[in-house]
C-alpha cells in the first residue's frame, strides 16, 4: 500500500491556499507579523503545518483576493503572492524546491 | 546525539543489539550520522535502522508476499474476478502464518489493492470488477509475520493490451530500475526520486506526487517518506540499515489525481488515462542494497 505524502491536500486537494514569495535576507522578521495577518479577522494557527491545513475557514475566492491583496499591501516584503488550490500549490513547491509538510 | 538517544560507552554493549562492544560496532557509524546532522542533513533515527535480526525477519516475512504475487501471477486473466484475487492473497498468505497487512488497515476493507487502468492505487477487490482482456492491473500486497512487514506490487497485463498501454507498465518498471540505480549508502533519498522523476518524464509520462514509497519494517508505514519526484541532492541521509519502498505511480497523462471516490480509498487518475506502478522493497546496505520484497 503507497504512502501519503501530501497530507496537507488529501484531506482538502481543493482548499485554497496562498503562495507567497519572501526574500530570505527580510524572513526571520516577516514570519513573527504574517502568523497573523494573513486573513482579516482570522490568523493561521501556530505551528501551522499539514494538520491546520485541514481547520482553514472556507473562504470563497472573492474573499481570498482581498487576503492576496493583503498579503501584498502588509508591513513586510513580500515579492508576490498568489491563491491556487493546495493540490496544486504542493505540487508547484514539490517540483521547484524543497516542501516541508 | 542527534536522535536524542544516550550512546552507549565504549566498551558497553551496542545499542544494535549485536553483541559485540559499541567501539567494535556502531561507533563510527553513529559519529559519521552526528557529523551529516551537524552539516545540516536530514538523518535517519537509530530506531528506523533495520538490525541483521530485524532484517531477518522482514525477509521471511517477504517470502510469503512475493509467493502469493507469484501465485497471482500464475493465475490471474480475464474473466477473474479482484475479489477472487483479494481471497487468494487472504488463503495463501493465512495458510503461511502470516496476516495480510491491508486488511482493518486503518479500516481498510480487503487484504490487497488491485488497481485497474485508470487507477492509481487502493484499488478496492471487488466482484464486481472483472478483469477484461486489454486491461493493466497493479497488485499491491503487504505481508506481516512475527511483527515484521513486507510490501511489493506488481503489473500485470491481461490479454491483448495496447502497444500504448504495454509501453507504460514495461516504461514504469525501468522508471522504478532507475531509482534502485541511485540507491547509493550515504547517498541521499531525494537521488532515488529525482531519477524516477527523470526516467519517466523522458519517456513522456508523468508521475505522482501525492502518493509514493515509505519506510516499512517493523510497522506498515514508517519514515520517511519517499517521493517520486524530489529533488537530487535533497531528503534523508540513505545510513546502511533503512529499510523502504520504492513504488512509483507513472500516469500515461497528466500527474493530477482525483480522491473524491466515495469509498475514501480509491485514487484515479484526474484525465482518467491509465497508470501502472511497480514496487519494491528494500535495505540499504554497505555496499548498496539488498531487495526484500518484489
Amino acid at each position: 500500500m503507497s504512502g501519503n505524502g501530501s497530507v496537507s491536500c488529501c484531506a482538502q486537494p481543493g482548499a485554497l491556499v496562498v503562495i507567497a514569495a519572501l526574500p530570505l535576507c527580510q524572513l526571520r522578521d516577516t514570519l513573527d507579523s504574517m502568523e497573523y495577518q494573513l486573513f482579516e479577522g482570522g490568523f493561521i494557527p501556530a505551528g501551522y503545518g499539514a494538520e491546520g491545513a485541514c481547520d482553514w475557514p472556507d473562504i470563497d475566492r472573492v474573499e481570498y483576493g482581498s487576503a492576496v491583496d493583503q498579503v501584498l499591501s502588509g508591513a513586510f516584503p513580500l515579492r508576490c503572492a498568489c491563491a491556487m488550490d493546495c493540490a496544486d500549490a504542493v505540487s508547484l513547491v514539490q517540483e521547484v524546491g524543497h516542501v516541508v509538510l | 546525539m542527534y536522535d536524542n538517544l544516550k550512546s552507549p560507552g565504549r566498551n558497553d554493549e551496542c545499542w544494535c543489539g549485536s553483541g559485540r562492544k559499541y567501539k567494535k560496532c556502531h561507533l563510527d557509524f553513529d559519529e559519521r550520522l552526528q557529523s551529516l546532522y551537524e552539516q545540516g542533513f536530514e538523518v535517519p533515527q537509530r530506531s528506523l535502522l533495520k538490525t541483521p535480526e530485524e532484517i531477518e525477519g522482514i525477509k521471511r516475512s517477504a517470502a510469503i508476499n512475493i509467493g502469493v504475487l507469484d501465485l497471482v501471477a500464475e493465475r490471474i486473466g480475464a474473466g477473474v474476478s479482484t475479489e477472487e484475487i483479494d481471497k487468494w492473497i487472504y488463503d495463501y498468505t493465512v495458510e503461511h502464518g502470516g496476516i495480510p497487512a491491508d486488511l482493518d488497515y486503518e479500516g481498510y476493507p480487503k487484504s490487497v489493492c488491485t488497481s485497474i487502468n485508470e487507477v492509481v492505487c487502493h484499488g478496492i477487490p471487488s466482484p464486481d470488477d472483472v478483469l477484461k482482456d486489454g486491461d493493466i492491473v497493479n497488485v499491491d500486497c503487504s505481508t506481516i509475520l512475527d511483527g515484521y512487514y513486507s510490501d511489493s506490487s506488481r503489473m500485470f497485463c491481461i490479454g491483448e493490451v495496447s502497444d500504448e498501454k504495454r509501453r507504460l507498465v514495461e516504461e514504469t518498471k525501468k522508471a522504478l530500475e532507475a531509482g534502485l540505480a541511485a540507491v547509493k549508502p550515504w547517498g541521499l533519498l531525494g537521488d532515488v526520486g529525482a531519477a524516477v522523476h527523470e526516467y519517466a518524464h523522458a519517456q513522456g509520462f508523468s508521475v505522482v506526487r501525492e502518493f509514493g514509497g515509505h519506510g516499512i519494517g517493523l510497522e506498515f508505514h514508517e519514515d520517511p517518506f519517499v517521493s517520486h519526484v524530489s529533488e537530487p541532492g535533497t531528503g534523508m541521509v540513505l545510513a546502511p540499515g533503512c529499510c523502504f519502498t520504492i513504488e512509483p505511480m507513472i500516469n500515461m497523462g497528466g500527474h493530477k489525481i482525483d480522491m473524491t471516490d466515495p469509498n475514501g480509498w480509491t485514487v484515479r487518475t484526474a484525465d482518467r488515462k491509465p497508470s501502472a506502478q511497480w514496487e519494491v522493497q528494500l535495505v540499504v546496505t554497505e555496499t548498496g542494497y539488498e531487495l526484500l520484497s518484489w
